[in-house]
């Protein structure tokens, strides 16, 4: 057999392990000691399932938390069969997550807990931001807020906003514990509400702050170059939101976005 | 990295998220060196690479890599991987770049597990050429490691030994021995580990890998799960006589123990090179 066919049969025989093995495979594999050719390849499949497995507890750790062992593990060797990794980054596996678990065949799990798709969604956002390199922080004092009304802004991939159907931030707050922590600390009810979301970097952490809808349509008419006192006049915020998300700006990051 | 004082060899641990607290909180490091995983830091200029670059500035890094799939079937390396990998390579400067003599995978469908492939005259020919490539891309020379493998393929022609030594010859290569892989094969595949080592050619060996493995009873598995096993010390003892300027590094992967301790195990190939 060419190395080509056999690179290839393998690999199809790892990722579909309940199939027959060929019989061309069997002809060219020497197994060890006393294990047979069935066990040979089950050892392949079991460690590439179990690999992708520990990688998208690592990526999804609240929706490991939320689902418990075993719901995940069922749910994640879905997924890698369905989705096979063609990248050679472990940490970025995982990116079809929201919309599978969307899927109809998924519909029970969903009826029961409709946050795990935004949940999904909110933990590949907030990793992305992790990875990214630390922005400077400069002194804030140094910021000259006469020029304010009339600045334009640019947000630096640090910086990211989010407009979910479910307030699933709590919920990733909770990651490295249970969800029963979870439930003794917030009522359910709250994972339903709408949420808007900025996520920013700071000092080599990740923080994320709700915001209400005219915040974040105030911080979009921004993004789309309007300065800061064309968005004022074009947005629905309350002269409280607008302070507040004033004082937000002025003690995070307002220095980094400014032009 | 080599070793100025013949009889004091340079060991090191690989760099695992596990004890990033350890490094931050400015603790003491006893080894010598650290190894990456280059994969780990290729996507990422967050805290992990943060920490890279303090160790760096106090330690010696080697970039050890699990994707380049140099035997696999496509005629180059992934260029993406490989452009990212020369990004890496430019920041950190690392003393050795080594990955797997095997597949990982195809284009389509990458199983990140270092599969076996047959040694036949074709695969040295194939191998080579790919090889070649990829250190003028780097600009320097690559060092590939021996693998754990589960089964071996009847058209093989060479031992892997032969085909590590041939490569070597070839491209000017270098070979990185993990000797826990070694032990891990000649028990499961039933041949004697001192065969390998007699035929392996040592002037091409630029690092050596300990690690633990797992008895599951019907074979051994290559776990990185526990210390490392007297039988894989009597072999690396063996082999460190023949070269004391070998680095040694100590891996750990599952079941990671405090960073004292891994250093401890590291440690005593120090000691074991004494004697």
């Amino acid at each position: 057999m060419k190395e080509k066919d056999y690179q290839n049969i393998f690999v199809a025989q790892t990722l579909n392990a309940s199939s027959d093995i060929p019989a061309e495979l069997g002809e060219l594999i020497n197994p060890i000691g006393k294990i047979d050719i069935t066990k040979v390849m089950s050892v392949y499949a079991d460690d590439y399932k179990y690999r992708m497995l520990e990688a998208m507890k690592s990526n999804f750790e609240s929706i490991w938390m939320v689902l418990g062992d075993e719901e995940f593990k069922n749910q994640i060797f879905e997924y890698i069969t369905a989705y096979p990794s063609k990248n050679f980054d472990l940490n970025s596996y995982g990116e079809n997550l929201p919309a599978f678990l969307k899927k109809a065949d998924n519909r029970e799990l969903i009826s029961e807990m409709p946050f795990l798709p935004d949940l999904a969604q909110f933990e590949i956002l907030f990793w992305s931001i992790f990875h990214k390199k630390n922005p400077e922080i400069e002194d804030v004092q140094d910021f000259d807020k006469n020029n304010l009304l009339q600045s334009r802004f640019s947000f630096d991939e640090t910086i990211a906003f989010m407009h979910l159907g479910h307030h699933v931030f709590p919920l990733f707050q909770f990651r490295e514990k249970t969800l029963d922590d979870f439930l003794i600390n917030h009522s359910p009810e709250i994972i339903m509400e709408e949420a808007y979301y900025i996520l920013y970097k700071k000092y080599f952490k990740v923080n994320c702050q709700r915001l209400t809808k005219n915040q974040y349509d105030f911080f979009q008419l921004l993004k789309g170059r309007m300065t800061f006192q064309e968005s004022l006049d074009n947005s629905q915020a309350t002269p409280q939101e607008i302070q507040e998300l004033f004082k937000f700006l002025s003690l995070n990051f307002i220095n980094r976005i400014i032009l | 990295m080599t070793s100025t004082i013949n009889k004091n060899i340079q060991v090191g641990v690989g760099l695992r998220h596990t004890h990033f607290d350890h490094f931050e909180a400015d603790k003491p490091i006893n080894i010598d060196f650290f190894e990456v995983i280059s994969e780990n830091f290729i996507n990422t200029r967050g805290r992990p690479f943060e920490i890279l670059v303090k160790l760096r500035e106090k330690f010696p890094i080697c970039m050890h890599g699990v994707s380049l799939s140099i035997a696999g079937i496509d005629t180059e390396v992934n260029p993406n991987y490989l452009q990212k990998l020369k990004e890496l390579i430019k920041i950190v400067e690392p003393e050795i770049v080594s990955d797997h003599l095997c597949f990982t995978g195809l284009a389509h469908s990458n199983l990140h597990n270092l599969l076996p492939f047959a040694y036949t005259k074709e695969n040295l020919a194939r191998i080579a050429l790919k090889v070649q490539a990829v250190q003028e891309s780097l600009g320097r020379p690559l060092v590939l490691e021996n693998l754990s493998a589960y089964f071996s393929l009847k058209n093989s022609v060479f031992s892997e030994a032969e085909f590590l030594n041939e490569l070597a010859e070839r491209t000017g290569c270098g070979i990185l021995l993990d000797i826990n892989n070694l032990y891990v094969n000649s028990v499961n595949q039933n041949f004697h580990p001192n065969d390998f080592i007699s035929k392996i050619n040592i002037k091409h060996i630029k690092q050596i890998h300990l690690a633990g493995y797992t008895d599951f009873g019907d074979y051994l598995f290559d776990s990185h799960a526990h210390p490392v096993y007297p039988e894989v010390w009597v072999l690396f003892q063996e082999m460190i006589k023949r070269n004391r300027d070998i680095p040694v590094l100590v891996e750990w992967d599952e079941d990671i123990p405090t960073f004292e301790r891994l250093e401890e195990e590291a440690l005593t190939a120090k000691k074991l090179a004494r004697n």
